[in-house]
C-alpha cells in the first residue's frame, strides 16, 4: 500500500491499532505484527510530521521494528514519559545477549525463564543480583530467591507488555522469546567505543536516562 | 501368565518370575558399547548388498576401518581394537561362525538372530527420504486397492477375513508404523544438524555462514518434499479408505480398522507439516541471525562486549526511555484502605474460647435518626422525607445527612408509599453541595391490611386535571 497524505493514512484501518500500540510504548517489529509494520514503514513518511506534534519521534531501528520516543525537550512530554527500572534492564540485556548466542538458534529462540536467571547469575553472581531486588538486612535464602523469582516474574510482564518479548506455554514449561526490539538493550556497545561515551550519547538523543537523573521512576505496572 | 504365578503343569506357558530366574541363571548379559552398536550396524549393511550370507575376517577388518576412524580411540593400533571388537560381540552370541551347511569351506561370519534383530532396530530409526516414504505409500495404495476390491467381491467370512481385514489391519498398519519410525530417525537427525550449526556457528562465526545455510537449504528442501508426497498419498489414501466405508456394514471390525489408518495417517500428515513449518521457522531465525548479528559483527564482539554492560550496570544503571502507556482515570481518588487496628483481646477470653456476654452495641446518630422518621411516618400519616430530615436532623454534617437519606428512604419505604410515581420532583438544598430530591409518603397501616388511599393508575394519574 502507497500512500499519498496523512488523511490517507488515517483512514486506514491499521492506522488505530498501530496508533495505540505505540501510544502504549510497544516496539512493532516484523516478528510482533508483520501487518502493522508493514504499515509503518509505508506510512512513517507521513506519521514523522503527526508525532512531531506530540513531540515524540517515530524511530525504525535497523533490526526492523518502530517505537515512539519522547523528545527530550518536551516538559512535560505530551504522550508521557516511561523508564524501564534496573532489573527490566538486567533482564533485557540478558535476553539481548541470549539472542545473539547461536546456542538458542537450536531452540528457535525459545527461552526457558530459568536459563535467563541462570545467565544473570552466571555474569553477576547471586550475591550482586540480588542488590537489584528490595530485601531486608540480613539473609534468608528462601526468601531472597522467591523475591528474585518475583522480581523477574514482573520484569519479564513488562517487557512483554512493551513488545520485547512474546511469551509461550505456563508453567514450568512457559519459554520466552525475545523479539529484535530486545537489542534495543545493546544500543550501549553496538560501538567499539567507551561505553561511558556511547551511553553520554543516548543519553543526549533521549533513548536512555541514567538512574541518578530519575530516583522515582518506576516501571509501569 | 501371571508375575508371580508358578503352575505345576508342564505345558502351562511360564510364570514372569520363572522367566526372570531361568534368564539370570543362564548368565546372559549384553554389554554393546557405541563402538560396538556402529561395527553391527555397518555389518548388517554390508549383508544387505552382499551376494553372500556371510563375510571373512578381512571384510570384516575392512567394515571396522571407518568404525575405528570414528572411535579415534587411544593407543590401540586399529588391528588390536578389530580383534577385541570381533572378540566382544562374538562372546555375547552377536556375531557367529558359520559354514553354511557345508557351503562355505572355511567358517565365515554372519549375524545371529540376536545380531541381526539388534541391527534392524538400529536400522529402523534410519532417517525417511522421499525414495522410501514415496515407496511406503504406493505399496499402501496398492494394498488398499486390493483390499477395495476383495471387499465388493467377498462372500464368506474367510475371504473377508484373508483378503480384507487382515492386510487393513497387519500390513497397512505395520507400512504406517514403518513411516512413523523413520519419523523419528529424521527427527533426531535434525537434532543432531541443529547442534553441528549452532557448533559451527560458535566456533566459525562469519565463514560457517555458506556452510550453514547450504545444510538448512537442504533440510528444507528435504521437508518440503517430504510434505509434498504425503499430502499427495494421505489425499488418495483417504479416498480409497471412504470408499471402503461403504462396506462398513459388511464386517463389525471394518470401521474400526478404517478410522485407526484414518487417524494414523492424519498423524503422519500433520508431522509432516509441523516439522516443515517448524524448520521453516528455524530456517527464517537462522537467516535473521545472519544479517542481524553475524554479518554486524563479523568478528563476533558484541556478545563480550553485552556480558561486560551487564556486569558493568551496577556502577552506572540506566533505562531506557519511551512513551508512557495511556492510565486509566478514576472518577475520584483512590484511598488507601485504612491500616487496621489491633484488638486486644484478653487471655480469659482466649482461654475459654468463647463470649462470656455479649452486649449489643449502642444505636449509632444515624440510626436514632432513622428509627425518629420511620416513627414520624407511623404517628402523622404521611412524611416529607426531605423536610423531615431537616427537622430531625438540623445539626448533622452534609456527609452524615447523605448517609442518613441513603438509609432513611429505603427503610422508609417499606412502611409507606409515594403517589407521584415517575414524576420529576424538584430539588431542595441541604447544604451548599448537597441537594436532595424529595419524596412524599403515605403509610401502609399495619402489614397486610391495604393502603389507606387506593393509588391510581398512571395512565389514571395522568388522565386527572
Amino acid at each position: 500500500m502507497t500512500y499519498h497524505s496523512l488523511e490517507q493514512v488515517i483512514a486506514d484501518p491499521l492506522f488505530a491499532r498501530a496508533d495505540l500500540d505505540l501510544r502504549r510504548g510497544r516496539h512493532i517489529g516484523a516478528d510482533y505484527d508483520p501487518f502493522l509494520f508493514d504499515f509503518l514503514t509505508a506510512a512513517k513518511p507521513f506519521l514523522d510530521s503527526f508525532y512531531g506534534r506530540y513531540e515524540a519521534s517515530l524511530l525504525a531501528r535497523e533490526e526492523g521494528y518502530f517505537y515512539l520516543l519522547p523528545d527530550r525537550l518536551a516538559v512535560p512530554p505530551p504522550l508521557g514519559q516511561r523508564k524501564l527500572t534496573a532489573m527490566d534492564m538486567l533482564v533485557g540485556q540478558a535476553l539481548a545477549l541470549m539472542r545473539i548466542d547461536p546456542k538458542w538458534l537450536e531452540t528457535n529462540l525459545r527461552i526457558p525463564d530459568m536459563a535467563v536467571l541462570g545467565l544473570l547469575e552466571q555474569i553477576l553472581g547471586e550475591e550482586r543480583l540480588l542488590r537489584f531486588i528490595p530485601r531486608r538486612r540480613g539473609r534468608d535464602v528462601d526468601q531472597d530467591a522467591r523475591k528474585l523469582r518475583e522480581a523477574f516474574a514482573f520484569s519479564v510482564r513488562s517487557l512483554e507488555r512493551q513488545c520485547f518479548i512474546k511469551r509461550e506455554g505456563r508453567g514450568d514449561t512457559a519459554v520466552i522469546r525475545p523479539l529484535a526490539a530486545i537489542m534495543r538493550f545493546a544500543d550501549p556497545v553496538r560501538t567499539s567505543g567507551e561505553l561511558d561515551v556511547a551511553l553520554q550519547s543516548l543519553i543526549a538523543d533521549g533513548q536512555i536516562a541514567e538512574d541518578s537523573d530519575d530516583p522515582d521512576a518506576e516501571s509501569d505496572a | 501368565m501371571g508375575v508371580n504365578d508358578s503352575s505345576e503343569q508342564s505345558d502351562a506357558p511360564p510364570s514372569v518370575a520363572e522367566v526372570i530366574a531361568e534368564v539370570w541363571h543362564s548368565n546372559f548379559a549384553l554389554n554393546l558399547g557405541k563402538e560396538d552398536a556402529a561395527f553391527l550396524a555397518g555389518i548388517h549393511a554390508y549383508l544387505l548388498d552382499a551376494r553372500e550370507p556371510g563375510l571373512d575376517d578381512e571384510t570384516l577388518r575392512r567394515i571396522f576401518a571407518p568404525v575405528h576412524e570414528l572411535a579415534q580411540s587411544g593407543a590401540d593400533s586399529e588391528v588390536q581394537r578389530a580383534t577385541l571388537t570381533i572378540g566382544r560381540l562374538r562372546s555375547q552370541g552377536i556375531l557367529v561362525r558359520t559354514d553354511f551347511g557345508g557351503l562355505a569351506s572355511e567358517g565365515e561370519f554372519t549375524l545371529s538372530p540376536l545380531g541381526l534383530a539388534l541391527a534392524k532396530s538400529m536400522e529402523k530409526e534410519r532417517e525417511l527420504t522421499k525414495r522410501n516414504l514415496s515407496f511406503v505409500l504406493m505399496h499402501m495404495r496398492t494394498v488398499l486397492a486390493d483390499v477395495l476390491r476383495a471387499a465388493a467381491n467377498a462372500d464368506s467370512a474367510q475371504e473377508w477375513g484373508s483378503q480384507v481385514i487382515w492386510p487393513l489391519r497387519d500390513i497397512v498398519v505395520e507400512l504406517i508404523r514403518m513411516v512413523d519410525q523413520r519419523q523419528r530417525g529424521l527427527d533426531a537427525a535434525h537434532k543432531v544438524l541443529r547442534k553441528e550449526i549452532t557448533e559451527l556457528v560458535d566456533s566459525e562465526w562469519a565463514d560457517a555462514i555458506d556452510s550453514c545455510v547450504a545444510m538448512i537449504r537442504r533440510v528444507d528442501r528435504t521437508l518440503r518434499e517430504l510434505n509434498e508426497v504425503l499430502s499427495e498419498h494421505v489425499e488418495h489414501l483417504d479416498r480409497q479408505l471412504f470408499d471402503l466405508a461403504v462396506y462398513g456394514a459388511k464386517h463389525r471390525e471394518l470401521p474400526v480398522l478404517l478410522d485407526r489408518t484414518r487417524n494414523q495417517l492424519l498423524r503422519l500428515q500433520s508431522w509432516s507439516a509441523r516439522r516443515y513449518e517448524e524448520w521453516h521457522g528455524y530456517y527464517r531465525n537462522v537467516q535473521v541471525f545472519i544479517r542481524d548479528v553475524v554479518q554486524t559483527d563479523p568478528n563476533n564482539l558484541l556478545r563480550s562486549r553485552l556480558t561486560e554492560q551487564i556486569r558493568q550496570f551496577h556502577a552506572r544503571p540506566y533505562g531506557l526511555l519511551g512513551v508512557s502507556p495511556e492510565r486509566f482515570l478514576h472518577l475520584r481518588d483512590v484511598s488507601r484502605p485504612a491500616a487496621s487496628a489491633p484488638l486486644a483481646v484478653p487471655d480469659e477470653l482466649l482461654i475459654h474460647g468463647t463470649l462470656a456476654e455479649y452486649a449489643e452495641p449502642p444505636p449509632d446518630k444515624i440510626e436514632l435518626a432513622v428509627a425518629a422518621l420511620v416513627a414520624r411516618l407511623k404517628e402523622e400519616g404521611e412524611i416529607d422525607i426531605v423536610g423531615a430530615v431537616r427537622d430531625i436532623a438540623p445539626d448533622f454534617s452534609e456527609s452524615e445527612l447523605f448517609r442518613l437519606l441513603m438509609r432513611a428512604t429505603p427503610v422508609l419505604l417499606r412502611h409507606g408509599m409515594t403517589t407521584q410515581w415517575v414524576l420529576e420532583q424538584t430539588w431542595s438544598k441541604l447544604s451548599e453541595r448537597l441537594h436532595a430530591q424529595s419524596l412524599d409518603l403515605h403509610g401502609r397501616g399495619r402489614a397486610g391490611e391495604p393502603a389507606a388511599t387506593p393509588l391510581p393508575a398512571p395512565s389514571e394519574e395522568r388522565a386527572q386535571p
